[in-house]
């Protein structure tokens, strides 16, 4: 079965983005209620939002052998993450990333759940499971099953190009000194990296 | 000794970078923010302010903390830069200043400047024994040039306590600091706690005993809310307010920020705990001075009968232009370094006055005098 992964990048506005931002965090700062736990909670502070510019947007999509499992507009690293997380599961690996997140304080997107995982990534919202090896995703209408091997391969696809992505958002972020965000934003990413043993490969 | 430092990065300073940023979107420029850097220090003597300058905190605390190492003759385990030592040449006005203890500052003696904006201040410090003489020069020009001796404990004591306590300070502002971005706040403070941690060792004090720390956001608010309150006439009501402030430091840093009439000034300032009470009340006949009303400015001071009370009165004559009335207060005051700078200034500005500036002064204001006259003519 063809398994296809893609994701288009969208380039990042960032000065505007920026400026945006700062404004935005100027109004808030000046009528946030300081020193209030609540107020905190819900307000991001100007660090969060200038994060938030450097978080690129993609077109991506999911598909099985022509059939969409997700698609649409989603964030990139949101979306590469969830990738990720599957790929983990696919090679029995995510129990580990869990312990492991749990140790290091990484959050994860995925939730473990029996023994699947709880995803949600550009309108798919559902159950993973591998039996047997297949790995099917369940949502409340249907269930769409991909043998792991023909995953693994699209997956290697999708992390060579994955690593180039990540490359060039790192030279992004560096040129307007955010490079402190991009290591934020792609924690979890460089994490899981890790746990399905691909690091060796990143080109930075 | 009583120390005074305040941080000058306030609310205002971080939304105005923030504003910055909405007009230029350019983060690098953003971050590159001296947050430790702005701040004024001073140090009293028995009442008296023997050093006070606007000061890059991150240098003042660096050398505070060298000099100190230097006191201790210890080794601190984290890099530092050693401690400046100079010699002084010999002049007339500075041996006056120190009188027969000038002949130590002839010799190699460590000098600080505390991080001052003023490249010209200068502390010349000469260990003897337990004892040390210090020759606090450049501050301000010639006209607050001083001389004291501390006693060794005396000074580490209250110097470490300050170091202490400013870092605390930086402490409680780093959350917000990382909210807004400013990443190198940790390590910084974490190098600043590092320093500490070092004097500490080399000379413990009990930083529990310490007033409490608050950031510059926490006591600004607390002065505008007083502040308003005294707008509405409430002088109890700011009061209550403002002893809300648990550190000394902070609490007079707070009161100085409060903004008023002086007529208004003086309700609150009246109902005050001493100290502060005569503190405040010597500022305000200041103020009255400078408003223009020096009558109200002479009742206060009388009232007081003080040294910083008449002191501060004859400043603001000075500034107000008043010089024969400035010359007339200095006669009240005992201090001779009090006295000695208002007559210093009095000459500076009119050196038509001599004879009578001459009449009662203290001997370093005749050296001054005369050096001023040699450079003249």
């Amino acid at each position: 079965m063809k398994v296809e992964i893609k994701a288009f990048m969208k380039p990042l506005p960032m000065k505007e983005c920026i400026k945006e931002a700062a404004l935005d965090a100027v109004v808030d700062e000046t009528v946030r209620l300081k020193g209030s736990f609540v107020s905190e909670l819900f307000h991001p502070g100007p660090w969060e939002r200038f994060k938030r510019c450097t978080r690129p947007r993609a077109e991506v999509e999911l598909s099985a052998g022509g059939l969409f499992i997700a698609r649409g507009e989603d964030d990139y690293l949101d979306f590469a993450e969830a990738i990720l997380s599957i790929g983990a599961l696919a090679r029995g690996k995510f129990g580990e990333a869990v312990e492991l997140a749990e140790l290091t304080g990484t959050r994860l997107r995925a939730n473990p759940e029996g023994d699947g995982i709880k995803l949600s990534f550009a309108g798919f919202y559902g159950l993973v499971k591998v039996i047997k090896g297949n790995i099917t995703f369940s949502t409340d209408e249907t269930t769409v099953t991909i043998p792991i091997e023909d995953f693994l391969k699209a997956e290697q696809r999708f992390l060579d190009s994955l690593a180039m992505h990540l490359g060039e958002l790192f030279d992004v972020c560096s040129k307007h000194g955010l490079e402190r965000a991009f290591v934020e934003n792609t924690r979890a990413l460089r994490f899981l990296l890790k746990v399905v043993g691909y690091e060796n490969r990143m080109g930075y | 000794m009583r120390t005074g430092w305040g941080i000058e990065v306030g609310r205002e300073s971080l939304l105005e970078r923030l504003a910055e940023l909405a007009k230029t979107g350019d983060v690098i420029e953003y971050l590159h923010f001296n947050w430790d850097d702005y701040g004024v220090l001073s140090l009293w003597k028995e009442g008296l302010l023997v050093f006070g300058a606007d000061v890059f905190l991150r240098e003042a605390l660096e050398e505070l903390a060298s000099l100190n190492f230097h006191l201790l003759e210890s080794k601190p385990s984290i890099d530092i830069h050693w401690v400046e030592t100079k010699t002084l040449e010999d002049d007339p006005y500075r041996r006056a200043l120190a009188g027969g203890n000038f002949d130590a500052f002839l010799e190699e003696h460590p000098v600080v400047s505390l991080g001052s904006y003023d490249p010209q201040i200068d502390l010349h410090i000469v260990k003897e024994g337990e004892t040390l003489k210090v020759l606090s020069l450049g501050w301000y020009g010639w006209k607050q040039e001083r001389y004291f001796e501390v006693p060794l404990e005396e000074w580490l004591d209250s110097t470490t306590a300050l170091f202490a306590m400013i870092v605390r300070d930086f402490d409680r502002m780093r959350k917000t600091l990382v909210r807004h971005g400013f990443s190198d706040a940790p390590k910084k403070i974490g190098r600043y706690r590092a320093l500490l941690r070092g004097l500490l060792d080399a000379y413990p004090i009990d930083v529990d005993a310490l007033p409490p720390a608050y950031t510059p956001w926490e006591v600004e608010e607390i002065a505008r809310t007083a502040s308003e309150l005294l707008f509405l006439e409430n002088a109890e009501g700011a009061k209550c307010v403002l002893i809300t402030l648990k550190n000394p430091n902070h609490y007079i840093h707070a009161l100085f920020k409060i903004e008023n009439k002086p007529e208004v000034l003086e309700k609150l300032y009246r109902i005050l705990d001493e100290p502060y009470r005569s503190e405040m009340l010597a500022h305000l006949s200041y103020l009255y001075a400078v408003e223009g009303e020096p009558r109200e400015g002479w009742r206060v001071a009388e009232e007081l009968g003080t040294d910083t009370g008449f002191w501060n009165l004859a400043l603001g004559l000075i500034r107000a232009g008043d010089y024969e009335s400035a010359l007339e207060v200095a006669g009240k005051i005992k201090n001779i370094w009090l006295k000695g700078e208002i007559l210093m200034w009095l000459y500076s500005e009119r050196p038509k006055l001599e004879e009578r500036i001459k009449e009662n002064a203290p001997e370093h204001v005749l050296v001054f005098i005369e050096e001023m006259k040699k450079k003249a003519s």
